[in-house]
This record gives structure tokens, sequence and C-alpha cells, in this order.
């Protein structure tokens, strides 16, 4: 049956220009010349222009040039109902869960860290992706989610990954993000709660990125 | 699931039988008078007729090979059961039926996500079909997906169709749907026909639409096959909602709870979620 809902979230954003009513003018009011630009809203907008170069007559040019702006937003509408939205984070939860379960075969081999590529980017995405749709969504949701899955990605940072080795630390986070799988609603408490828990195992949930003075003179240099 | 949304589903019961003509035929009709007076009687092509309340919202079809009841919106199937139960009980004893061919129910349901089309088809690449990337190189860009299955569960042979559908589709999708007007008393002008569109296409649903039966069963089974039936289209109803969520009770949570109950966390659904507790206080 024919598909009239909104396109996939991978339509590209950006604007076009149609000047079908526009080439000619309207001989009867003779002066009036019409361009219509649209600009189409996806989930992932991003920066772009329209330029549209309109051939006058010479001979008989228009008084005026009306402007139509439209601004189309349906498809800005897509992919950020609170439902999707939860549906999503138990599904890619529960994926990830699993993949940080399957560490545990190579928990002893000294490629490890090549193993928690993938957990780390699953984590990474799943971020990306709930935080873009919160970021247009009319009311906040997810925030809770996201902090949790925040906490977990940098437990892998700054040499994080090397506690994976660990059954415990694996079975604390597997059990954190099953319950970020199976719960409706992840509230603030839960939050605390998974960042008390990775304390406990001497993981550091809250990596912040360390300022570096020789980074910071080089790129003073540049910019001079 | 479907007993929340009774209002936006229809039911059609069913039962088959080898032929039967003549008087038998005619002494069925005479017995579902006599056990349901009809408030409006169509006498259609061939040996078929047609009994109808329209202010139940619902009809009885009477042929020489089935029995059929249809409902609009679930509550006049089940809330006159043992009604339908009994008329169609007194047509297949006029009818000297022992042994059903086939005995069937199926469901209409339009059920709502809370979510916009465009979304729910997203989720049903991994809760019921195999995802994007692996679809697009075989089918290109699939931009609406309808599933149809051909099952058998917990003793039923059922065929599925599930898909999304947006308010105009499913508005469309209802009023194509045949012997609408045997259960209205005018399908142009009645209210509660408009309003039943209007509530299903009121946003963006999820369409669920299974006819379960079974073979060679006794005519005298009749009640336990209609509430065993309902009940399994209910449930499948439920699992297929939740399988699209990514509900724990199915699909990607059976995984979870495979892993839980391999370390012993937990005893399965509907057991508390143990470990994820303060065990001490935060430095």
């Amino acid at each position: 049956m024919a598909y009239q809902g909104y396109s996939s979230g991978t339509a590209d954003s950006g604007s076009t220009a149609d000047s079908n009513q526009a080439s000619v003018g309207d001989l009867a009011r003779g002066t009036t010349e019409t361009v219509e630009v649209f600009h189409e809203w996806t989930p992932q907008p991003t920066n772009s222009s329209v330029e549209r170069v309109i051939d006058i007559d010479r001979f008989n040019p228009p008084d005026n040039v009306r402007l139509v702006s439209h601004v189309v937003a349906d498809f800005g509408k897509g992919f950020r109902s609170p439902e999707y939205l939860i549906s999503i984070r138990r599904r890619e939860a529960a994926k990830i869960a699993e993949s940080v379960r399957g560490l545990a075969e190579w928990s002893e081999s000294t490629q490890f860290q090549v193993w928690t590529q993938q957990p780390f980017e699953q984590l990474r995405l799943l971020i990306q992706r709930l935080s873009e749709a919160e970021q247009s969504a009319e009311c906040p949701h997810e925030g809770n989610s996201c902090e949790i899955l925040r906490q977990l990605r940098d437990t892998f940072l700054n040499l994080g990954w090397r506690h994976y080795r660990r059954r415990e630390v694996r079975d604390c986070v597997t059990a954190i993000l099953v319950y970020l799988a199976r719960v409706y609603e992840v509230s603030s408490n839960d939050a605390e709660l998974a960042m008390d828990q990775l304390f406990d195992l001497d993981m550091d949930p809250a990596v912040i990125p360390q300022l570096s003075c020789v980074q910071d003179d080089r790129e003073a240099d540049v910019s001079s | 699931m479907l007993r929340e949304n009774q209002d936006r589903i229809c039911a059609y019961f069913a039962v088959d039988f080898d032929l039967r003509v003549g008087t038998k035929l005619s002494a069925a009709l005479d017995a579902v008078c006599q056990a349901r007076a009809p408030a409006r009687f169509l006498a259609g092509n061939g040996l078929a007729c047609d009994f109808q309340w329209p202010d139940d919202r619902q009809h009885l079809y009477v042929s020489p090979t089935r029995v059929a009841v249809e409902t609009l919106g679930l509550a006049p199937w089940l809330e006159h059961l043992d009604l339908h139960l009994d008329v169609i009980s007194a047509a297949l004893r006029a009818l000297d039926v022992t042994v059903l061919n086939r005995i069937g129910f199926k469901v209409i349901a339009f059920l709502p996500l809370e979510m916009q089309q465009a979304e729910a088809i997203d989720l049903m690449f991994g809760a019921f079909l195999a995802g994007r990337e692996l679809l697009a190189p075989i089918l290109g860009t699939v931009v609406d997906p309808l599933v149809h299955v051909e099952a058998e569960q917990a003793g039923f042979k059922y065929n599925l169709d599930l898909t999304t559908v947006n308010a105009e589709q499913a508005s469309q999708w209802f009023l194509r749907l045949p012997n609408l007007d045997k259960m209205v008393k005018d399908k142009t002008l009645d209210p509660g026909l408009r309003d039943f569109r209007d509530r299903i296409a009121k946003e963006d649903s999820f369409l669920f639409d299974v006819d379960a039966w079974q073979n060679k069963i006794a005519a005298s089974d009749l009640k336990q096959f209609a509430t065993s039936a309902f009940d399994f289209a209910d449930e499948l109803a439920g699992r297929c909602v939740r399988q699209l969520h990514a509900h724990p009770d199915s699909g990607f949570g059976r995984l979870v709870d495979a892993m839980l109950e391999e370390r012993g966390l937990s005893g399965g659904h509907g057991v508390e979620f143990p470990p994820f507790q303060r065990s001490k206080p935060r430095s």
C-alpha cells in the first residue's frame, strides 16, 4: 500500500527553489514576479543556503518581486516521539548489554582494547541518537537514560577499558544496561544509583577532558 | 491488548461445514429467527441469508456451507457471546452439523502506538523484519513494509498481517472492509461508523489482522473455541506490540532475561531487578 507518512530520517535537509511562476511574470498584472523557496526541516538539520538567478525580461521588467519562503516542517516531526525513543533505548541497550557480556571471551586477550571498541561505539551512537532527538523535542525525555549511557561511555575512557577485564565490572555494566532495556522510564535516582555502582567498582563514570597547556599554546600560535 | 482497544476492532467468527441444502437450510433460517428475532433481514444472491441488528453493530450470515457473525467493535461480540453462540448452535442443530470443517475467529485491530508511522516503520525492522541494511541491496529503500505470516501456535493455525498505517491509510483500510453496511442502519449516514472511522484516523496506528482457526472441531466445542481463540488473539496482539516496543516480555527482552537467569540474577518475567541498588555511600 502506498506510503503516506513522513519519509525516513535520512532525507537530505536543505533548500530548493522553484521559480516556475517566476520566469515570465503575470502579464495581466504586468509587473509582479514570484519566487518560491522551500526549506525542508529534517530530524538532523544541517546548515545550507539556496541561491537562484532569475532572468529578468529587460524589455518588460517587473515592478515587484514576491519572495515566498516555505518551511516544510513535516519531516522534522519524525523520529522523536517519546514512545519511539523509549523503544530505541530498550532495544539498543539490550544489544549493548550483549556486547559487554561478550567481552568475557576476550578478557585475557592482549588485544582486549580492540574488543571494547564495539560496546563503546554502540554507546556513543545511542547517546547521539537520543540526544539529537531530545534537542528538537517539545518536552525533554530520555535525559536520564542519556546520563547513564554517558557514565558507561566514560568508563571506557582514560584506560578505563582495562576494568572490563574483571567479571564483576562486566556484570555490573550489563545489569545497568539490562535495566535500561527493561524499564519504561528512567529516573534521576536511577542515574545516581548507576554512578554509585560504577564508583564502587573503582571506575570513573564522569571523565572530564584534560586541558593541555601545550595544546592551548599551539592553538594560540595557529590563531596568531 | 485487544480488550483495552475494543472500539478500534472488528471481529468475525465463522464456522464452515459440508454443504447443506434443502429443508435443512430452511430449518436453520427458521431456527435463527426463533433464537433471536432479526431487526433486519437480507436475502442475498443464491441461498445465503443475512440477519442484521444494526443497533447492536452486528450481523449473522447463514449459507449452505457457513454460519458467521461479524461485529463492529469488540464489545458487541464479547458482551453477546453466549447469545451469538446459542444462535449459531441452533442453526447448526437445524443443519444437522456435528463436525465443523473449520472454525475461525478473525480480528482486525487498529492499535494506537503513540508514535508516528515513520517511527513505527523503523521499529518494524529488527522486530519483525531483517534490518534495513540487509534488505537494501535486494529491495532498495523499503518505506512501508507489510508482514504476512502463516503459522501455528497454541493449537491454532493462523494468518497474521502486521503493518503500520497513518491516519489516512487507516481510514481507507477501514472503509474498504466488506459488510460494514450490514452492521449499521445506513453506511453513508450512520454516526457510529463515522465515529469509528474518526477514532482510528485520529493518529497513526499499528494494524493487527489475525485469522485463527482450527479444523475438524465438534460443533459442541463452539464456546471453548470462541473463548480460547479470543485469548489467543489478545495475547498475540500484546506480544506483537511489545515486540515492536522491544519490551522485555518478548524479543530482545527474552535475550536479557536469559542473560539474567544465566547469572542467577533474576527469576524471569515479573521479578524486580535486584542488582541495581545502592551498595554503599559514595565518598
